[in-house]
């Protein structure tokens, strides 16, 4: 049994643009499962619309998900919290800039320990820097006292994912969590990344335009074009046995191959 | 005609206390493109406000010099392409103003101005209906193309490319990309390229320079460079782009420590020094010639 389970999911505007339609995907237990598409695809407001966070004047208009067994979305209705933390693309604008990490990471954890009524043992600060070096921080102590202007992007990213495990969720969701990172940086945060999966078996969905980190991350792909689901397939039969024209586009751009065709317009929407 | 930076260096700060380029000399000639590649903080994009003249040297000359193929001589000889390409555009202006505004300071005017621009919105593959929108009309990839044709429209010499597909989707960058290297082979422009995207310099480099903390620790023919790459820092980088094929097994993990160099050895104590490693390949390693063995400079 699946994970996650979304079913029908579309998103519209208030004015009824359509931005996503009738979206079917699964993710499984301790797996990786890519969203790929260029930008306006609408893979950035499939996964905002699974954490209700959806910004104002767009809402989800039809289908519904699952997280482990328990229905949480129901058309425009987010019925439960689901267990799932999102890491964003640009995570020195995701977190509080006028708070040091320490402090951002000790509310987190106070307030995830309010549920059970009492606190866990261990000093937040110590149980703070802990959660760091499991993120492969060598100096957490230095890091705890920092504004996040102070940090690389890079650094940023781990503590941003961090926060994202310190709640035990199911479902991660990333967005294009390394765009616009060094590209060494970027092999270190998908080291993370795997680590993290095989570590707390929790399952991913990944959402990138790089078809670079889609094959080497992911187990299953689903291409999306125009608010639409193309092909949604194991990444070995997404790379070498296409079904979709778009996804053969996509690869002859990322093999640096000349592209065959121009079906798909250059440039009809803005970043 | 070639632009020629020597021994380049920038101080910042008030107490000079960060170094952010460290000698650095190169030279990019017309209908070549060098792309200087390097993350962030290793000085690439203050190499390419220097050469644009945006900022000076606190040291280091920046020159021109006749090589016998030039192109039409203008005075503006440098122009260039910045990584955002609709914060590039001036808001308030449509998009014939800025394609416009090159002209107007070599004081091409009225319908030669006109014509000028038209062609090189036709050569960039847009419609001349976009000369009358405003930035926030078009897309991120169109706005490049915009950027591309005010780049070239007085004709320079050389356009610094400042990570120009940094911020566009794959399929847009590999179309930005094959309509900068059309554009060279028919104007002869030279491109000096900062990037951090291997794969946009494996399609338009004609020749690497790699900067890893202020200096270049390895420059050559792009195939060389790409196919062979010798300091530590170049095979980092290379092996750390994720390969686009889920059944080759990838790492590309190594760890990097803040020194010129990754490795410990004498480059630490001495600086590297660059020394010949094939034909026009050097590279600042000691252990460049052999990795087996550490040479004795």
């Amino acid at each position: 049994m699946s994970l996650l389970s979304v079913r029908g999911l579309s998103i519209q505007t208030r004015t009824g643009t359509s931005l996503v339609r009738d979206l079917s995907l699964d993710v499984g237990e301790g797996e990786v499962v890519g969203i790929v598409g260029e930008s306006g695809s609408g893979k950035t407001m499939t996964a905002l619309s699974l954490l209700g966070l959806l910004p104002d004047g767009v809402h989800v208009s039809a289908g519904e998900a699952e997280l482990a067994g328990r229905r949480f979305l129901d058309g425009p209705r987010l019925l439960a919290r689901p267990n799932a933390t999102m890491i964003f693309q640009n995570p020195t604008a995701a977190l509080n800039p006028t708070m040091r990490i320490g402090a951002q990471l000790a509310r987190l954890l106070r307030f995830l320990d309010r549920p059970d009524g009492r606190r866990r043992g261990g000093d937040v600060r110590d149980r703070a820097a802990g959660l760091l070096s499991s993120v492969g921080i060598d100096d957490p102590a230095a890091v705890l006292g920092r504004y996040p202007h102070q940090l690389s992007g890079g650094m940023n990213q781990r503590v941003m994912i961090a926060m994202a495990i310190a709640a035990r969720p199911a479902l991660l969701v990333a967005d294009e969590p390394t765009t616009g990172l060094d590209v060494t940086v970027q092999a270190q945060i998908l080291g993370l990344i795997r680590a993290t999966v095989a570590e707390h078996g929790i399952g991913v969905l990944f959402v990138s335009h790089d078809m670079g980190v889609i094959a080497q991350l992911c187990q299953r792909v689903a291409v999306m074009y125009d608010g639409e689901v193309r092909e949604f397939a194991p990444v070995d039969d997404i790379f070498h046995r296409p079904g979709d024209a778009y996804t053969r586009e996509l690869l002859a751009s990322a093999h640096d191959e000349p592209l065959a065709d121009e079906e798909v317009a250059d440039g009809t929407r803005a970043r | 005609m070639e632009l020629v930076l020597a021994d380049i260096e920038v101080v910042y700060g008030k107490r000079r206390r960060n170094h952010a380029v460290r000698g650095v000399s190169l030279r990019v000639g017309r209908g070549e493109t060098l792309a200087v590649v390097g993350e962030s903080g290793s000085g690439k994009t203050t190499i390419a406000k220097v050469a644009a003249g945006l900022q000076p040297a606190t040291s280091g000359t920046v020159s021109w010099r006749a090589t016998g193929d030039d192109g039409p001589a203008g005075p503006q000889r440098v122009h260039m392409v910045f990584q955002h390409p609709v914060q590039s555009l001036d808001p308030s202006w449509r998009i014939r103003r800025s394609v416009q505004e090159p002209l107007r300071y070599l004081g091409v005017t009225g319908d030669d101005a006109d014509r000028r621009v038209h062609r090189l919105i036709a050569e960039v593959g847009l419609d001349p209906e976009i000369l009358d929108r405003y930035p926030r009309d078009v897309s991120g990839g169109q706005a490049q193309r915009v950027a591309v044709a005010r780049a070239l429209v007085a004709d320079p010499q050389i356009v610094i490319l400042d990570e120009p597909t940094a911020s566009l989707d794959q399929t847009v960058r590999g179309r930005i990309l094959a309509l900068l290297a059309e554009l060279q082979q028919r104007t002869g422009v030279g491109y000096l390229m900062i990037t951090h995207d291997i794969s946009s310099v494996r399609r338009l480099a004609t020749r690497i320079a790699v900067m890893y903390r202020g200096l270049i620790v390895e420059s050559g023919p792009a195939p060389a460079v790409l196919a062979d790459p010798r300091h530590p820092y170049t095979r980092a980088l290379i092996s750390a782009v994720p390969v686009a094929d889920p059944r080759v097994s990838w790492d590309g993990v190594v760890a990097l420590p803040r020194t010129s160099c990754p490795v410990p050895g004498p480059c630490h104590e001495h600086g590297p020094g660059l020394h010949e490693v094939g034909p026009d390949h050097v590279a600042g390693c000691t252990k460049a010639d052999d990795p087996q063995k550490v040479a004795t400079t």
